[in-house]
């Protein structure tokens, strides 16, 4: 279901994306564009795919797309590793941002960032440049200088590793940033400065996809579309006030409109 | 008699026919010991092959090589070296006068006897044991440098640590081989009370080295001992740390890493036993086991009725790289008091794929994830080295 109107051109197409996992079906048909300029919200049940659909778009090796296609900036990202659809601009906001120990945040930061800047044809920062390079957009997400001396995500708090997943957005300045129920774990005031930092790095040349099950985060950040997803497919598509409508009624609503019965076994394995 | 038994008779024999001026009883405990067999359990997983592969004509002290760097890099550092023969210990020359508190001398020999093999081997040979003590409350930092400057060499350095009440002594060893040597190190320690002891060991040798060594450490009431230790190389290294707190109520912590590739077999066997109440151990051993490497642990822990209130803990994590690398890991807890609290634990496990994707997703490749990976998990026992020490690991 493709219902982008506007003419700016189209960043993320995934055209009747099916995938599945360990031979079960997972996504069964996804359509979507997302273009420049645009901010899109996911919704659905736990179960229904969003997670999955985030996880084979940014090439997680467990997932075997079987039918369909996914093009990034124009390009079928198919044959493209992680590492490749990442340095091209294609960033993924964890659910559950995994703690490493013994690998030094500010470390993989910088490791990162130069990937991303080689890829784009600019200079690699050195240790110093990039610790300047690294100081304003920690402003950004309001974080403590020394969790970049910790080893990463190593005994954060939710709120902290959502921040630092923000953070490594900011460092490399995705095209298309989906961020996986960004919202989940945080407190209020954490949930305030990650919206406030994804709201300024959002821009009339890069595009945000939200996976979410809340509209507290839609209140921070205004989707242009909000889309249901269930079955593994979406089922609807719609402005901002499809969000408050879900709220207000829950999903049952969507899958009798779409005429396809609601949650079924893979919406509980998914 | 076995082919195994004969080969390592002769082996022995050789040994002692090249070294003819070792100590008559050393010569004899050793002929009568004889090389440890598979079917001895504290040795049934560590081949010596490698050992057997070694030329006993053929190795020869070495004049060993100054160090290049200070490990210690500034402050009353006191460096040893190994003498001009390549057995023994001698200091550097520029750390006179010695630090306040200090004496250096030769020794007849160690305090203690132990029966196990490195220190058998180590005492076989004819190097002098050099004595470092520390009077009450003194603090001294000592690096020793221990690399001969060719192959086939044979070294066998033996210290004998004094530390009177309240002394502390950091000490920074790097020992390094360059290919068909054997290296024999002993390090004898008594820690009075309220002694502080801390030991970072960097042990590296070429695939066809040999490593024998250990430490005997005797701790009163109220000293702490700290132990680091990373290998790396080498075709067999074995080491046996062995710690007495004699009267509880002082810490150990004992922390390994083996980085365990090619065909290396690296081997750990601890015991730390008390013998008073209210001790404490922390231990944490891990290795990186890739290629067809084989890792061997064996942490024995005695904790006899009179022990009572220790407290004890050991873990044993191991990072398995390939599917022809090797582990045998094995804790050995011995626990008669009742009011105690004790436990282990050991894991083995390979790269985390969705580690592996978190770093991918990020730009970063696969070989460069896996090798970030592999840093993070040795980091934990690398950065307790001295920053220089730890530098050197490859």
């Amino acid at each position: 279901m493709t219902e982008s109107v506007s003419a700016s051109p189209a960043l993320l197409e995934v055209i009747d994306l099916r995938a599945c996992v360990a031979d079960q079906e997972i996504l069964c048909g996804v359509s979507l564009t997302v273009r420049a300029g645009e901010i899109h919200a996911v919704m659905g049940r736990n179960g229904s795919g969003k997670s999955t659909l985030s996880k084979v778009i940014a090439g997680h090796p467990s997932y075997t797309v079987t039918a369909g296609s996914i093009c990034f900036n124009g390009v079928d990202v198919e044959e493209m590793s992680p590492e490749e659809r990442s340095r091209a601009g294609l960033f993924l906001g964890f659910q559950y941002p995994v703690e490493i120990p013994g690998v030094s945040n500010l470390e993989f930061l910088r490791v990162a960032t130069n990937a991303r800047r080689q890829a784009q044809g600019l200079e690699e920062l050195d240790t110093f440049s990039f610790e300047d390079h690294l100081q304003q957009r920690l402003e950004l997400v309001q974080m403590d200088p020394s969790f970049l001396e910790r080893s990463l995500n190593e005994g954060f708090s939710g709120g902290e590793k959502k921040r630092n997943e923000i953070l490594q957005m900011a460092l490399l300045e995705p095209v298309v940033a989906i961020l996986d129920e960004t919202d989940s774990g945080l407190d209020i005031d954490a949930l305030r400065i990650v919206a406030e930092g994804v709201n300024q790095l959002a821009g009339s040349s890069n595009a945000t996809l939200l996976i979410t099950h809340y509209q507290r985060l839609l209140d921070a950040i205004t989707p242009h579309y909000v889309h249901v997803m269930a079955h593994g497919r979406i089922l609807r598509t719609g402005g901002p006030e499809l969000a408050h409508e879900l709220e207000r009624r829950g999903y049952d609503w969507v899958d009798e409109e779409a005429g396809v019965s609601s949650r079924t076994s893979a919406e509980v394995s998914a | 008699m076995t082919a195994a038994l004969l080969q390592r008779g002769s082996w022995l024999e050789g040994l002692l026919a090249a070294h003819p001026t070792a100590p008559e009883n050393s010569r004899r405990q050793l002929q009568e010991q004889g090389l440890p067999q598979a079917r001895q359990e504290d040795w049934r997983f560590t081949d010596l092959g490698p050992l057997l592969a070694l030329d006993p004509a053929a190795l020869q002290p070495r004049p060993g090589l100054e160090s290049p760097l200070a490990l210690f890099p500034d402050g009353d550092v006191v460096r040893l070296h190994l003498d001009d023969r390549g057995i023994g210990l001698q200091p550097t020359v520029g750390s006179a006068p010695l630090p306040e508190g200090l004496s250096l001398e030769p020794a007849q020999s160690l305090l203690t006897e132990n029966a196990l093999l490195p220190a058998r081997l180590n005492g076989l040979m004819s190097g002098p044991c050099l004595q470092l003590s520390l009077a009450p409350a003194a603090r001294v930092r000592l690096e020793l440098w221990l690399a001969p400057a060719g192959a086939d060499a044979l070294l066998a350095p033996r210290l004998l640590l004094n530390l009177a009440e309240g002394a502390q002594l950091d000490l920074a060893v790097r020992l390094s081989c360059r290919g068909s040597s054997l290296a024999l190190p002993w390090v004898e320690a008594h820690l009075a009370a309220g002694a502080g002891l801390n030991e970072a060991w960097l042990l590296q040798g070429d695939a066809s080295d040999v490593l024998l060594g250990g430490c005997s450490v005797q701790q009163a009431q109220g000293s702490r001992y700290c132990r680091s230790s990373v290998v790396q190389g080498w075709a067999l290294a074995r080491q046996e740390p062995q710690v007495l707190q004699s009267q509880g109520a002082a810490h150990t912590q004992l922390r390994d890493l083996a980085i365990t590739t090619a065909q290396a077999v690296h081997d750990l066997h601890s015991r730390v036993r008390f013998e008073g109440p209210e001790g404490t151990l922390d231990q944490l051993q891990k290795a990186l086991v890739d290629e067809s490497g084989h890792s061997i642990f064996n942490g024995s822990v005695q904790v006899p009725q009179l022990a009572q209130r220790t407290d004890a803990a050991q873990l044993s994590r191991h990072l398995l790289l390939s599917e022809r690398a090797k582990v045998d890991t094995k804790p050995e807890l011995e626990i008669v008091a009742d009011d105690v609290r004790c436990t282990h634990g050991a894991t083995v496990s390979s790269l985390a794929d969705e580690e592996l994707f978190y770093l991918r997703s990020r730009g970063i490749d696969r070989a460069t994830g896996a090798e970030l990976l592999r840093r993070g998990f040795c980091a934990e026992i690398l950065r307790e080295l001295p920053p220089l020490l730890a530098q050197e690991v490859a």
